[in-house]
């Protein structure tokens, strides 16, 4: 239990701040000393706390990261983008207007860099921090303090976005580099949109992101949120996505984790009357990698649905975590909550931990929940094959069908090509049939 | 926790140094706990120099550990120096001097479980109670009928007392080998001062011919708060045992802490059945017994299986993870559990099955029940270890919730190390759905009647696995627990 790494972070704070978006405006300055006073108590999370119990920051502690440096040359993004989308990408955490495209955003829809929100004191942004008082994840306490940038997108009552937002944050050249992204999304009431944010490292190197996306739903907002965790397989990446609904609003989240050697990604989710929300995720690890998924539920108002389906392929001496809260409260009445998390053990090294709960106050309500761990069928295996495919092309075959699940769900077509691609380059074994015929 | 007052410490020693173990038996120890009442309580059991030292270096790690905060449970603060850890059986004053006294509510639930007169005044600890025991049960010669059955076959079983002087050589081989010693807090408080319990030893290639009950004992059960089981299968041999008593026992302990331990040697096999109705308290839950219980089987040996009923309905607290530990290969454990909680009883309790040998199978069923203010969790672990070759779990933990005042809960923890293995949770959680109520009443059963059989149904899984007389007791209980809780 190093608190080094929690000191290195609270002592770098002072010679930081001036550097850091939003310096002239008083409560700014204000919100981001909260903040470090907030993670100074907490603390870098260690295995003693229930939420953290599988997952070790040892790795990430044992290293010194920097704020990333100012001018960087921004790396090829052939692949990384997303045909037909409105774009804002950031370089090492920093926005970069002439690789982003916004020039076709509709009416009523607002899309600027955090940092220039921050800058210019924006009026938009300071209720989107009020609940920050009170934080009880370390990691976001600490991107509160020192975040860097980001989007703000704001969306006017019943605007809709006619094609999909695409974040695309970017890890250029250079190493041990922190970035605090924070991204704040505002819809406003019947407005709708899809966003994906993704997280790509074209040219690799190691270093640290810690990401928070908060969103708040008007009532009647639909929001599409699609989120790629694509980093370098030595970097390490800490997200965090927090959504507070209103009434009949929608949320869907798909979550796709495929690098980092550390990678987390928690969502919270609240839930007011009538509203709906459904989660997806599917993680990808091999070699020595570790993922930790985190969903929590909170069924705070009655009538609302929420239906959760996590899935995990796992290889090498990898390790995942998936916990997952469904918490239904007193008078949140006729809830309708469902949640299924399915892993797949290719490798006797690898190690899956999950822990689905249900905690639930209301006596009307509908919940389910359901957890899995096992290998492919050997049935399925020997079918296929009898069919003439050879073992590794069966294996394969039923590898990509687990995971297509939960492409197959991504809506918008473009985008589900775009993380198709991202996917069918990280599958297990697809270097395997190569090696064999060399 | 140590520091005791003078006057205090110069009891204990004066009344040790001059034979206090003769004059005990009116005696009980004032509150407290160091060192010197443990010598006391050893003393006071003659027992061999290694169960002393057991207990004692139980209670130095048990000082080094703080009451453990993460069961989903609330209660005040325990002050474990303001209890007593030895005392004798309760004096005649403070018991009722007739059925009259008793409090009318428990003489209700008797009748309505069909309990004779007479049985009703010793569970009611009336005077006079153990003799009618006698008189009832004719316990003392249906027991000694068993034991000469029970010694024919090799069978030891017995108070944990008796068998520490008759067979300490087993007590010392198998003692704190499933449960050690600094397990958890309240196994530690247990293994520094334990009172009695049962003992069985079930030799070789035995079929114990007959359910093993602590009923047959129950006049020597006044076992006191702090009670410890070992059960001992060698190896292809059978034992089913039975625990508690589907009466409502009244019991002037507010905590208890057992502690239960089975070996099962290789193609052993151990039943374990557990009614539990410990007075709840009344309806704030004042008064009631808190159950903390530690209870574990180990599967030493290959083709081993240990299976664990339980029937949770009593208790203002139950805090009870019954676990097997499958180490032999090809070894099964088993989890069956109802749980009950009305008014504002809370229980915690699940299971932990550790798969360490190859081809291990476990099964758990839990049926978790709320009605009222009840808070009810389920809290449980599957582990496969690296070598759990070919590990196979289902868990199946469905939740009933009655009224819109109750909490239900689900915990499970999945651990798997090994890809062969094959782990499968589900979980649900419900109400009694109006359509449900509605066939069963338009049938002519009235509200209460149309629950308790749907909360039956809904726990037949588990009720399957419940000895015959156990199984129909238990349906009957269930009904009257659940009393008052609709309309």
């Amino acid at each position: 239990m190093s608190s080094d790494a929690t000191d290195r972070f609270v002592n770098g704070f002072a010679e930081a701040r001036t550097a850091l978006p939003g310096g002239a405006s008083d409560w700014v300055a204000t919100l981001r000393q909260s903040g470090i006073d907030r993670f100074a108590s907490l603390g870098m999370p260690t295995t003693r706390q229930e939420s953290w119990k599988y997952t070790r920051l040892t790795a990430l502690e044992r290293r010194d990261f920097t704020l990333p440096v100012a001018d960087v040359s921004a790396p090829g993004l052939e692949g990384c983008t997303l045909d037909g989308a409105h774009r804002m990408v950031f370089v090492n955490g920093r926005f970069s207007a002439e690789l982003s495209d916004l020039d076709r955003l509709p009416e009523g829809a607002r899309c600027v860099s955090l940092a220039a929100a921050l800058e210019a004191g924006d009026p938009a942004l300071q209720p989107a921090f009020t609940a920050s008082a009170d934080e009880r994840d370390a990691f976001v306490a600490l991107n509160t303090a020192y975040m860097g940038d980001g989007v703000l997108l704001e969306l006017a009552e019943g605007c809709v976005l006619d094609a999909p937002l695409q974040l695309l944050f970017v890890a250029g050249t250079g190493q041990d580099y922190v970035s605090h992204l924070r991204n704040v999304i505002i819809a406003g009431a019947h407005s709708q949109a899809t966003v994906v944010e993704a997280y790509v490292a074209p040219e690799g190197g190691t270093y640290f992101t810690n990401a928070c996306t908060d969103l708040r739903l008007a009532s009647g907002a639909r929001i599409d949120h699609v989120r790629l965790q694509d980093e370098d397989e030595s970097a390490f990446h800490i997200g965090r996505v927090r959504a507070d609904t209103g009434r009949d609003a929608w949320y869907r989240s798909q979550v796709f984790s495929l690098g980092a050697q550390l990678g987390r990604a928690d969502i919270d989710v609240r839930l007011a009357s009538g509203a709906e929300c459904h989660l997806d995720g599917l993680y990808l690890a091999g070699k020595r990698q570790h993922v930790d998924h985190q969903t929590r539920i909170d069924h705070a108002e009655p009538h609302a649905t929420s239906s959760q389906l996590y899935k995990g392929i796992l290889d090498g001496a990898a390790r995942a975590v998936f916990s997952g809260t469904v918490h239904v409260r007193k008078d949140a009445q006729k809830t309708d909550a469902k949640q299924m998390n399915r892993n797949l053990l290719l490798s006797s090294r690898a190690e899956v931990d999950a822990k689905p709960q249900l905690e639930i106050y209301a006596d009307d309500v509908k919940c389910a929940h359901g957890a899995t761990v096992g290998q492919l069928d050997p049935m399925e295996l020997f079918y296929l094959r009898s069919r003439g495919l050879d073992e590794h092309d069966a294996r394969q075959l039923l590898i990509h069908a687990f995971a297509n699940d939960l492409v197959d769900r991504v809506a918008d077509e473009n985008v589900r090509g775009f993380v198709y691609r991202a996917l069918d380059s990280r599958l297990p074994g697809r270097d395997a049939k190569a090696e064999a015929n060399a | 926790m140590t520091t005791a007052t003078d006057p205090y410490h110069a009891l204990v020693n004066r009344e040790y140094s001059e034979g206090f173990v003769t004059d005990i038996e009116s005696e009980t120890l004032p509150p407290g706990l160091d060192e010197d009442v443990i010598r006391v309580i050893s003393a006071k059991k003659k027992e061999p120099e290694f169960l002393l030292n057991w207990r004692l270096e139980a209670f130095r790690h048990w000082q080094t550990m703080r009451e453990p905060r993460w069961a989903s449970v609330h209660h005040a603060p325990i002050d474990y120096q303001a209890l007593s850890y030895y005392s004798a059986p309760k004096s005649d004053a403070d018991r009722p001097k007739s059925l009259d006294e008793v409090d009318p509510e428990l003489l209700r639930t008797y009748e309505k479980l069909g309990i004779p007169l007479r049985e009703q005044e010793m569970l009611a600890g009336v005077i006079g109670g153990n003799v009618a025991v006698d008189a009832v049960f004719d316990s003392v010669s249906v027991a000694t009928t068993f034991k000469k059955t029970l010694a024919e076959k090799g069978i030891i079983f017995g108070s944990f007392s008796e068998a520490v002087q008759t067979h300490p050589e087993l007590i010392e081989q198998y003692l704190g080998s499933v449960v050690p010693v600094g397990d958890n807090f309240f196994a530690a408080l247990n293994s520094a001062v334990f009172s009695d319990g049962s003992f069985c030893y079930v030799p070789k290639g035995v079929r114990c011919p007959m359910e093993l009950s602590t009923y047959f004992r129950i006049n020597q059960a006044n076992t006191g708060q702090f009670e410890r089981t070992l059960l001992i299968a060698d190896e292809g041999s059978y034992v089913s045992y039975l625990e508690g008593c589907t009466a409502p026992q009244r019991d002037e302990n507010q905590l208890h802490a057992a502690v239960v331990e089975l070996v099962a040697l290789a193609d052993a096999e151990i039943k374990y059945s557990t009614v539990q109705n410990w007075y709840p308290g009344d309806a704030e839950g004042k008064g009631g017994i808190y159950n903390f219980v530690t209870k574990r089987g180990d599967c030493r040996g290959d083709r081993a299986k240990i299976s664990w009923t339980q029937v949770e309905t009593g208790s203002a607290i139950t805090w009870k993870y019954p676990s097997c530990v499958l180490r032999g290969n090809d070894s099964i454990g088993e989890f069956y559990s109802v749980a009950l909680t009305n008014n504002a009883q809370q229980a915690d309790t699940g299971t932990k099955m550790i798969h360490l040998g190859r081809n291990t199978s476990s099964t758990i069923i839990s049926k978790g029940i709320s009605a009222g203010k009840g808070h009810n969790a389920y809290r449980g672990l599957v582990k496969v270890g690296k070598g759990a070759e070919g590990a196979r779990n289902y868990t199946q933990c469905d939740s009933l919730l009655i009224g819109d005042k109750c909490s239900a809960h689900t915990f499970p923890y999945i651990e798997v190390q090994n890809p062969s293995a094959s782990v499968e949770h589900e979980a649900t959680t419900s109400k009694i759905s109006d359509d449900q109520l509605f066939y069963c009443m338009q049938r002519g059963l009235d509200a209460e009647d149309a629950v308790s059989m749907i909360v039956n149904g809904f726990c037949k899984e588990v009720f399957r696995e419940l000895p015959m007389e156990f199984a129909v007791e238990a349906q009957k209980l269930l009904g009257i627990s659940l009393e008052g809780s609709v309309g």
